[in-house]
């Protein structure tokens, strides 16, 4: 009996030994590196901002990817031009998914910051409608939000004679101790998203004025000239610099196919047919883009015969296309080596949606895509991210920041993160034959005012 | 219980329904056995380590009791001599895991619950004195919940999938050995039972999103593993009997887990539901078992221990919390107390170490993207009740 407790002793002594040496920990406790979080501030555009579904509202800038950062960083004081509801823009809501997506909005409203008065620049300097010469350009706001109808540059620069004239200015004002930079996109996508026939370039390079993507040389001058002032005033400043992403991968150049069932005859395909920037007619191809903005057209039944056909605003062809990635292309050289010169951290957002359009992407059970509204990272406008694509780019900052400076950040997982509102109501009708029918109805309104395109 | 499950060469008494039905005609008379175990797990995940995060999260604390039942009848003389039948009522294939219901794998699960029970008509016939065979039939009940998130829209939707399962047939089958007065040698197979699982599916919607989600009938299957028993028991001197046994599991056989809509995207237009079949390729595990027995002379009471190893199926690109499965030391201790002439009390204790798990495997096309670290101990309490006629 002794004998037998003896080994049953001796069997508890091993177990407890072997559950002694158990497996740690995979993640190290959460640390900052050599980051200062002290004050962050994001110069950028309307994706900074926070602007979704056509707005800028509160409820979506809370969940913008600066302000996700800074949580994460525990960075306080992040300080946003946080606009009460309606917003500011022409907000736009899911009405139904079916029979097929009704997206409606109640027209174009504005709406006052709560903290209009904070006495100094906010740390959210994301200004939708931005282009890259917004980061050094000084010239008096009024006359700017004039120019382009863009009303952002009152609410977010407010002060230009005692916060600072340009962004970089009012940046610099704030003396932060981490610094993320995200512009350009509107100075490929104001050529992209008005189908090739506007732009933001300057003529010099011979192109007429407003027709292109700004010029490289111009787009290098600018990013070279405001880096170089950043690094001159606050050269302890660890600084991130976002890329642009190939804008042909999101929902508002994708959504539309390239031919559409018979509302008669749902099993017969329906060429669609556009007219060039040259005046010539001809089918969309594989290699061409519709546009969201297009199917309020194609509603109407223009488009659907050679004879009245989508007008040029309508299709990036592939022509336009090959513009449009050139100027990617260009600029994400012109930012990573500009980086590099001056030490600063790439955040390759780019090769991130790329990623994301191929390969999807999943976290915790849930998938994602680039796909509109059911893809789940992009907002009901097609082009901003919605909450969730906004921790997805806030990710992308993170792991950047981790990389870079020794950091250990947690990642935001995307389910403490609103997912897109539901739709408001039932929808009644027939099934159609495909998510996208003739039947879906996005509004067009005011989208390409905040490109800053004239 | 009380010998860590190492019982298939001594199987003496009615639990030898389910751990070597030839036990059955080694023993003497009618018994009926009937108990429960009280089964208490405790598991807590940190992570997602994918996420670069430690954080903590509890499974809620739920008590299982499976309860047992055993009747048996072994003729010691007359024509029948030899020959024993029984039936037993178990549930071996309990289940169950319950997140908090905000936690951050909701979209994983939050909620399974898997009940079998089986009912186990048994013969067993003793070819003499040396050698004995048995076999059961397993006529097996079950039904099975199944609760998750789908976080795409807020408000979010919760999936809730409750099916019952086909009345499965499968069986079980055992020979024992008395090669010497004081050794027994034990052999038992039980094959795998294939389940079929019809219920429905409820997405919870908000009504926008009714059509997208309509739910419905759904079907799914599941296959509890065929299993092999090898065991040798030794009584080295009077009263004190140990005993290895050596169990093996055919997991293998569970290589995915596929949920079938009656009403999916690919026949009804415009609906989003869809079917699944999520990978587990799981593998084939064993488990060591070391039980001992010591009959305290003259007074009715027998003292039992005993120890296991269990090795998990689970391979790190399956390990989710559904089934945090992880490999495990069991460590046992118990006593049988004749209370009368007729009634015997068993009781026992078990305490399972279940040895830290980690994975960052769950990253690929259909895995769940969860990795972690997952911590887990279980506490079962087996009470039964013996009267022998």
């Amino acid at each position: 009996m002794k004998k037998s407790l003896n080994i049953l002793w001796m069997m508890t002594a091993a177990v407890l030994l072997m559950s002694a040496c158990s497996e740690d920990n995979p993640v190290g406790d959460p640390n900052l590196g050599t980051i200062d979080a002290t004050t962050y501030v994001a110069i950028g555009n309307s994706l900074t901002a926070g602007y979704q579904s056509g707005a800028l509202y509160q409820d979506a800038q809370l969940y913008s990817y600066p302000n996700l950062l800074a949580q994460q960083l525990g960075s306080v004081g992040f300080e946003q031009p946080l606009m009460p509801l309606p917003g500011t823009g022409e907000l736009r809501t899911l009405q139904t998914l079916s029979p097929s997506p009704l997206i409606t909005s109640n027209g174009i409203t504005q709406s006052i910051p709560t903290n209009a008065t904070l006495a100094r620049p906010y740390n959210n300097l994301g200004l939708p409608g931005a282009i890259i010469y917004d980061a050094i350009d000084e010239s008096d706001i009024l006359l700017r939000a004039q120019q382009r109808s863009n009303p952002f540059y009152m609410f977010i620069m407010r002060d230009q004679q005692n916060f600072g004239k340009s962004l970089v200015d009012q940046a610099i004002m704030l003396n932060p101790t981490l610094l993320s930079f995200w512009l350009g996109n509107n100075d490929v996508l104001g050529y992209a998203a008005s189908g090739g026939v506007k732009g933001t370039n300057t003529g010099v390079g011979g192109d007429p004025a407003g027709t292109m993507p700004t010029e490289r040389a111009v787009f290098q001058q600018i990013v070279q000239g405001a880096f170089a002032k950043l690094k001159a005033a606050l050269p302890n400043t660890k600084v991130l610099v976002a890329n642009i992403p190939d804008v042909t991968s999101i929902p508002f150049f994708t959504t539309v196919p390239r031919s559409i069932p018979n509302p008669t005859n749902p099993t017969q395909m329906l060429d669609i047919y556009y007219r060039n920037k040259a005046g010539n007619v001809g089918k969309v191809g594989e290699n061409d883009y519709i546009l969201l903005t297009a199917q309020e057209q194609l509603q109407k039944g223009i488009g659907l015969t050679p004879n009245a056909p989508l007008e040029s605003q309508y299709v990036l062809d592939n022509t336009e296309v090959s513009v449009t990635l050139q100027a990617v292309t260009d600029y994400n050289t012109i930012l990573m080596t500009e980086a590099e010169r001056n030490g600063f951290v790439l955040v390759d957002v780019n090769s991130a949606l790329g990623d994301l359009a191929a390969n999807g992407y999943f976290a915790a059970g849930e998938g994602y895509s680039t796909a509109f509204i059911s893809g789940g990272f992009f907002s009901l406008d097609g082009i901003h991210m919605s909450n969730r694509g906004a921790a997805f780019v806030a990710n992308l900052f993170i792991a950047a920041l981790n990389r870079a400076y020794g950091a250990n950040i947690r990642y935001i997982p995307f389910n403490t993160i609103p997912g897109i509102a539901a739709p408001l109501s039932v929808g009644t009708g027939k099934r159609p034959a495909s998510l996208w029918t003739l039947d879906m109805q996005f509004p067009t309104g005011n989208l390409l005012s905040i490109f800053g395109v004239k | 219980m009380a010998q860590a499950g190492a019982f298939a060469a001594r199987a003496n008494d009615g639990s030898a329904i389910f751990f070597n039905p030839a036990g059955l005609s080694f023993q003497r008379g009618a018994h009926i056995m009937a108990g429960a175990t009280l089964i208490a797990p405790s598991y807590s995940y940190y992570g997602p380590s994918n996420f670069n995060s430690n954080e903590q999260w509890d499974m809620e604390s739920q008590v299982f009791t499976p309860p047992n039942l055993y009747i048996t009848n072994t003729w010691t003389d007359g024509t029948l001599k030899g020959l024993a039948i029984g039936i037993g009522l178990t549930t071996p294939y309990g289940l169950g895991t319950k997140w908090e219901d905000n936690w951050v794998g909701r979209a994983v699960t939050r909620e399974i619950e898997l009940q079998t029970f089986y009912v186990m008509p048994t013969i067993s016939y003793a070819i003499n004195d040396f050698i004995s065979v048995g076999a059961g039939l397993n006529i097996v009940f079950s039904n099975v919940n199944l609760r998750r998130a789908v976080t795409n829209f807020e408000p979010t939707m919760d999936l809730e999938l409750e099916g019952t399962g086909n009345t499965a047939i499968s069986w079980n089958a055992g020979v024992m050995l008395k090669p010497a007065e004081n050794v027994s040698l034990g052999f038992t197979y039980r094959a795998e039972t294939q389940i079929d699982f019809e219920g429905t599916a409820d997405f919870h919607p908000p009504a926008s999103l009714q059509p997208l989600f309509p739910g419905g009938d759904v079907k799914t299957a599941i296959a509890p593993p065929a299993t092999w028993f090898a065991g040798v028991a030794w009584s080295p001197f009077e009263n004190l009997d140990l005993e290895f046994d050596f169990q093996g599991i055919q997991w293998s056989s569970y290589d995915a887990l596929s949920i079938d809509f009656a009403t999916d995207a690919q026949n009804t237009p415009g609906v989003k539901q869809d079917d699944v079949t999520a990978v587990k390729d799981y593998e084939n595990t064993w488990i060591a078992r070391l039980g001992l027995e010591y009959r305290l002379p003259g007074t009715g009471i027998a003292l039992r221990g005993g120890y296991f190893y269990d090795s998990n199926p689970v391979p790190d690109k399956s390990l989710e919390p559904l089934l945090p499965d992880s490999d495990r030391h069991g460590l046992n201790i118990g006593a049988g107390i004749d209370l009368f002439s007729t009634i015997t009390l068993d009781v026992a204790y078990l305490h399972m170490i279940i040895l830290d798990r980690v994975t960052d495997q769950t990253s690929y096309p259909g895995g769940v993207y969860l990795d972690g670290r997952y911590t887990g101990s279980a506490d079962l309490f087996a009470l039964n009740i013996s009267y022998a006629f």
